[in-house]
């Protein structure tokens, strides 16, 4: 073959993106301090989740916790805003600035602009942990209408939101200014995976920013006296939805990219990959209403629309699974593992970075399960607000997206920092008591659901429990026992590899890029252009939400003050 | 699927010109394991949606 | 920007290839096979077998609605032997009536909405399960064809009392027997 024109040719440019850039110092701490954030808001949201499943039991220890926190609600509303909002967007912004720079191999061409949308979300977190802390916002992290808190909770929640905007905007003028230079070459999968999702998280939040900007944040400042809490759904899901797949995307994004390097294979399909991604910016959206079977005020027919495309988004993650395993089996295969299911021994299990993805990657497939279940349209009537949506909700943003992130955090702190990591094997016995204890508490959440538990109770105190819940109310407390545990070792061996000594370059981990079987500049352009996919996600979510949301808001009846007193 | 079959003409150059290292004994690896895996996946899919729906069917008509 | 302009055909083929191994093509039909079966058979349940979810119905304005019509007085009514209906508010922390008593194979339409906060109503072991959202008017029709105490239960938070937000359907034998299980 002959090289023609004036792209450079392969071995000259692979190294740009295989692994050859070494972010700066301030590169390095600047991905760090969203770590950090992301660490602590884990950390202190963690402690709170147990509590609740002890409360299941019988064993209240709320009281003790008194001068900090004055109701299981508000722990609750603790829990699912650090766990579920911050933890989560620190986290996966961090992440994509890395994965930004170290696969286009370049740093970002804005740092000032991300700088200053870091510190947009520092000042919104501060903002919205105010009113959490003094029980002025104790209204879980759903914030349904008409309960009111604090309009500090309102408007620090957005900045968090605008903050991850302009960090995204940074990202993709990275990508341009990346593209200018090189031409022809297909972008990094690790740059462009993040860079897609940070572009659907664009389109994703416009619901909420919508629904706190025209509705909540006026309610709460006074300016208006009611709220249409309908509408305030569809604005909610709209966002809330989509939620679940920002999260879940840059895990995606190590399970192709990274982890089939961590187990010594190459990713499996470069274009599948891609493709799913793409599919995720489009048919992320457009679901919202399948959050919304049971609500008055929703037809049928759009609830059975957007029940087929939450179908179609499944369809994405039944392509990630063929190609992560297949990847995993390439690795293991190159090893020495063999068998039809004997190569899985192959993988390196050792380490505790490759063990927390695969458990991930374990609980998830349980998780979409029962994520399928919940978008089946009729069949949500079985399990709609019982305690199977936190059961199920904790196999994926708590197992797959969280076991995932602490997998990564395993090399990406001590690459970010020049350490090693301290006490790998306390590491892996954190995965694996993570993975015991999420099989044991979402198991018992499942079937308690299926059994008419509500979530969102302390059923603890609840007069209407019969006796066959008693043994799986049980098994909900230990398993948040033994995830309580595990979280604690987690914190121990952030902090503990943060207090050793730095270590000579070479010592330090490197960073895990995996190279596709087929080079993935045989992956057809469509597959690495904006354009089309934006224009089609555009005109996907018009079709699926436009005519009932302007009928929403055409009608929008401002009309629920909510009760007179504080109802927590 | 998805998307059109047609390449997009938003990059300027034809990628075509790029050489590539031809695909070497990667190409016999068949992902028997894999497949093997995911009947497995597919089976507890069908079973556990099922269960799920035999609970609704067992519930009585909402009209 | 043709592709075709300047390479020959089995080039552009191979540009166009996304290089799919055939083990995953099958898997990716499989995948759509499967999900249009489930698909259908959910669309059968919910359209033709009648366990439908909840749709559209009325609206409120859930400042007055507690002062006059049906949700001035909430509770079951006969409509004519083996129907009734029921008019039931969901409020912090409780709802009224706190039962629904009705005889056994009769059909019942239950109409629910809320004056303040939003809140929830699933009937334990029936596929009653609704949100209750101020300014909607929440209704399903169905028919208990066994006799028992079919708990209902507020799965919404709605601050502190949410735990003690429950009620009982009552399905006796013919009504006058209140009470007996």
């Amino acid at each position: 073959m002959s090289v023609v024109d004036r792209p450079p040719s392969s071995s000259e440019y692979e190294p740009r993106f295989a692994g050859g850039y070494d972010l700066t110092r301030p590169e390095k701490r600047f991905v760090g301090q969203h770590l950090f954030v992301a660490i602590v808001a884990l950390m202190i949201g963690s402690l709170m989740g147990p509590l609740q499943s002890f409360q299941f039991s019988g064993v209240d220890l709320y009281p003790y916790l008194d001068p900090i926190i004055k109701s299981y609600y508000q722990g609750l509303t603790l829990h699912g805003v650090l766990n579920a909002l911050i933890w989560t967007t620190f986290f996966i912004v961090g992440f994509t600035a890395f994965t930004t720079m170290k696969g286009l191999g370049r740093s970002l061409s804005h740092p000032r602009l991300n700088q200053f949308g870091f510190w947009t979300m520092v000042v919104g977190l501060v903002m919205t942990a105010i009113p959490i802390l003094t029980n002025s916002a104790t209204v879980l992290y759903t914030f349904y209408p008409p309960l009111k808190a604090s309009w500090a909770f309102y408007l620090g929640l957005t900045l968090v939101v605008v903050g991850s905007w302009i960090e995204g905007w940074g990202f993709f003028l990275t990508l341009r200014a990346w593209r200018k230079d090189n031409r022809g070459v297909r972008s990094p999968f690790i740059a462009l995976g993040g860079i897609i999702n940070a572009a659907m998280w664009q389109i994703a939040t416009l619901g909420v920013a919508v629904e706190i900007l025209t509705m909540l944040l006026p309610w709460s400042l006074g300016l208006i006296d009611n709220t249409d809490p309908e509408l305030a759904r569809t604005y909610f899901w709209f966002t809330g939805h989509p939620l679940v797949y920002f999260w879940l995307l840059p895990a995606y994004v190590s399970w192709y990219g990274m982890l089939p390097k961590q187990v010594g294979g190459k990713l499996f399909s470069d274009s599948l990959a891609r493709l799913a991604f793409w599919m995720f910016l489009i048919v992320s959206v457009p679901v919202g209403f399948h959050h919304q079977f049971t609500d008055p005020g929703v037809p049928q027919t759009w609830k059975w629309i957007h029940a087929l495309l939450t179908y179609s988004v499944f369809f994405p993650s039944m392509i990630t699974a063929f190609t992560v395993i297949a990847s995993l089996e390439y690795g293991a295969r190159k090893n020495g593992g063999t068998g039809l299911i004997g190569w899985i021994r192959a993988l390196p299990w050792l380490d505790p970075s490759v063990a927390a993805q695969l458990l991930a990657a374990i609980l998830f497939m349980f998780g979409g399960i029962g994520g399928l279940t919940n978008a089946s349209y009729s069949l949500n009537l079985v399990i709609h607000n019982t305690a199977w949506v936190p059961g199920h909700f904790h196999l994926t943003v708590a197992s797959a997206v969280t076991l995932s992130f602490m997998g990564i955090s395993y090399w990406l702190v001590p690459y970010l920092s020049g350490r090693q990591l301290w006490s790998p094997k306390t590491a892996l016995v954190q995965a694996w008591t993570w993975f015991v204890g999420m099989i044991i508490f979402s198991n018992a959440m499942h079937v308690l659901g299926l059994l008419g538990a509500p979530r969102r109770t302390p059923l603890g105190d609840a007069t209407y429990v019969p006796e066959e819940w008693n043994g799986h109310l049980l098994r909900v407390s230990i398993g948040g026992g033994i995830l309580l545990v595990s979280v604690i070792m987690y914190g121990v061996v952030m902090v503990k590899t943060m207090r050793t000594e730095r270590v000579a370059a070479e010592l330090v981990p490197t960073v895990p890029i995996a190279e596709p079987i087929r080079s993935a500049q045989l992956t057809p352009v469509w597959l690495d252009t904006f354009k089309p996919w934006l224009i089609a996600a555009a005109l996907l979510l018009l079709i699926a939400y436009g005519p009932q949301l302007v009928d929403q808001i055409w009608n929008m009846n401002l009309n629920a003050p909510g009760p007179d007193s504080t109802p927590w | 699927m998805t998307g059109s079959q047609e390449p997009n003409g938003d990059q300027p150059v034809d990628s075509r010109a790029i050489q590539v290292e031809p695909e070497a004994e990667e190409e016999h690896f068949r992902p028997n394991g894999t497949i093997f895996i995911l009947i497995l996946f597919v089976a507890a899919l069908i079973l556990l949606w099922l269960s799920v729906y035999v609970i609704l069917l067992s519930r009585g008509v909402t009209v | 920007m043709s592709s075709g302009e300047d390479g020959a055909p089995d080039q552009l083929v191979e540009h166009l290839s996304m290089g799919i191994d055939p083990y995953e093509k099958n898997w990716m039909r499989a995948s759509i096979i499967l999900l249009v079966i489930f698909f259908a058979t959910v669309t059968v349940a919910g359209f033709s077998m009648g366990i439908q979810v909840v749709g559209a119905d009325a609206e409120v304005d859930p400042r007055i609605v507690t002062d006059s019509g049906p949700w001035a007085e909430p509770g079951v009514r006969m409509i004519r032997p083996g129907e009734y209906e029921a008019y039931v508010i969901a409020q912090t922390w409780a709802f009224v009536p706190r039962e629904i008593v009705i005889p056994v194979n009769s059909e019942i339409t239950i109409h629910v909405t809320s004056p303040d906060l939003q809140h929830g109503f699933k009937v334990t072991d029936t596929n009653i399960n609704m949100m209750v959202v101020p300014g909607q008017v929440s209704t399903v029709t169905y028919t208990f064809d066994e006799i028992g105490e079919f708990p209902y239960i507020c799965h919404e938070y709605c601050g502190r009392g949410h735990v003690t937000m429950a009620g009982v359907v009552k399905v006796v034998s013919s009504v006058g027997e209140e009470g007996t299980p």
